[in-house]
């Protein structure tokens, strides 16, 4: 313990001279900058990430019935597209180039349209889950699926917007398909 | 200045230096059980996510919804601690004491380590569902990464060296401008629907089966005893940094007595 | 059982992050509760 005389001892008449000390000297080097520079690295990188969203306008997807409402006006423009894959109607195809692709449909409030698929598909690439596919449109009957009009998406990029369903339905049919080995 | 006061306390008389108690003893333990059992809950009784469809085709996501009980308690920690943050700090401009501010900084703590989290987990259960990592111009990531930094930014301020009071009111004008972003994370799967990969809210549309919505709400439970567990520890730490603060000033004044008194008596002498 | 490596990798990191900051908490209330006086540490019981 510090030897601290009683505060009796101390003349209580006598002011104590209580004027400021020499202070600590102050903290040096990255101690003493490094929260200022967290702040202001913190700051760039809001500021950077605000800028990325504001200016990316592709990420707003587009549903099928609105692209395909809107196919002359957005002519080749790249954008994102989203909407259900349509049951049965997957197939490997090979492009002019000899690329393999996937072709499928996609649906949306009764609107189909016709997809070439280039890139990776998702696991979980399935019928009636939402995917999000990035491309344009071309006019061509090359790769005519359940649409048929004339028209495809030609995409390149492909993501997965799952729904907020996690609900069980038709659990017997589920466990058929189990037993049938149609998954593990 | 001696560290002699403050160093030979707490210890050697029987009761530990710790910042434990009997309450935070129980919600340790409580946390540890807890788990046990969401581990066995989430592994062992919560079927995989599937369904049929018309088509008789089986889609879902299967096991990696298991990565829900990890992700989802994370985010409502995250939002808990900000929450906190947000309160603390309305309360301390208003009665403007330590206590509420100690209690912004604890939480907003611990809501930035569940908010990593949140995004870390966030972008491994991405990865299988969405068939992406992260999506830069996605509104809810990127809204909740907004959201973790200006809490990092937070809590950055909070230890740039300036007077406690500039500080504590400087703090608290971060986090009641910080916290305008919480809500537009919660909301804006719902404001920005065509914007983001990330579903809607399943327990407000209520699309989730019996043992998922048990377990996934037995995973809230233990979140929050953690949580309780977390704060009661981070609080007083902070409090303890008060006191050492406190008794160094409380020593300060005590050598320049003992001075002032010894320079009395040498001057009494002829 | 599917995603294997997603599980692991989500709920582990999830213990690991937890575990190292209630330590950190811990060991940084032991270190900061030497230095104070017991009588200023108002949850401390005597049967704790």
């Amino acid at each position: 313990m510090t030897d601290v005389p009683p505060e009796d001892k101390v003349d209580p008449g006598e002011a104590m001279d209580l004027s400021p000390r020499p202070a600590r000297p102050p903290r040096r080097g990255i101690r003493r900058w490094a929260p200022v520079l967290v702040v202001a690295i913190v700051a760039v990188v809001i500021g950077i990430v605000l800028w990325r969203v504001l200016a990316d306008a592709t990420l707003v997807f587009r549903e099928v019935d609105d692209a395909v409402e809107r196919r002359e006006e957005l002519g080749d423009d790249r954008f994102r597209m989203i909407g259900s894959p349509v049951s049965g109607s997957v197939q490997e195809v090979s492009l002019e180039d000899g690329r393999p692709a996937v072709a499928f449909s996609v649906t949306l409030d009764g609107v189909v349209a016709d997809v070439v698929h280039t890139g990776a598909t998702s696991d979980q690439f399935q019928p009636e889950v939402p995917v999000v596919i990035d491309g344009h449109w071309v006019r061509s009957r090359a790769y005519a699926g359940t649409a048929d009009d004339g028209w495809y998406f030609a995409s390149d990029r492909m993501l997965v917007k799952h729904d907020n369903d996690y609900r069980v339905e038709n659990q017997d049919r589920i466990d058929d398909a189990e037993e049938r080995g149609q998954y593990e | 200045m001696t560290t002699a006061t403050t160093e030979s306390t707490g210890t050697g008389d029987g009761i530990p230096a710790t910042t434990s108690s009997r309450a935070t003893k129980v919600l340790g333990w409580l946390t540890l059980a807890g788990f046990a059992v969401l581990v066995a809950l989430a592994f062992a009784w919560v079927p995989e996510d599937t369904r049929i469809t018309e088509q008789g085709d089986v889609v879902g996501q299967f096991d990696a919804v298991r990565l829900m009980f990890v992700h989802v308690p994370s985010a409502i920690l995250a939002y808990t601690g900000f929450g906190l943050t947000f309160l603390a700090s309305l309360a301390y401009v208003r009665w403007r004491t330590d206590w509420w501010d100690m209690m912004a900084h604890a939480s907003a703590e611990i809501g930035v380590v569940f908010g990593v989290l949140t995004l870390v987990t966030g972008s491994i259960w991405g990865r299988p569902t969405w068939q992406t990592w992260w999506e830069w111009g996605d509104v809810r990531l990127v809204t909740t990464l907004v959201m973790v930094l200006v809490f990092v930014g937070y809590l950055a301020v909070r230890r740039i060296p300036a007077d406690a009071v500039v500080q504590a009111r400087r703090s608290a004008v971060i986090a009641l401008v910080g916290a305008v972003n919480i809500v537009i994370v919660n909301r804006s799967v719902d404001w920005w629907e065509n914007r983001t990969l990330h579903q809607q809210s399943t327990l407000i549309a209520r699309k989730i089966r019996d043992e998922t919505l048990f377990t996934l709400s037995f995973s809230f439970a233990v979140g929050m005893v953690l949580f309780a567990w977390l704060l009661l520890h981070r609080f007083r730490m902070a409090y303890l940094q008060r006191q050492i603060e406190e008794l160094e000033v409380d020593e300060a004044l005590a050598e320049r007595r003992a001075e002032a008194g010894m320079s009395e008596t040498q001057g009494g002498r002829p | 059982m599917t995603h294997v490596g997603y599980l692991i990798a989500g709920w582990s990191i999830s213990v690991a992050a937890v575990l190292a900051y209630a330590g950190w908490v811990l060991m940084r209330g032991r270190s900061l509760s030497r230095r104070v006086p017991e009588n200023r540490r108002r949850w401390m019981m005597p049967d704790d």
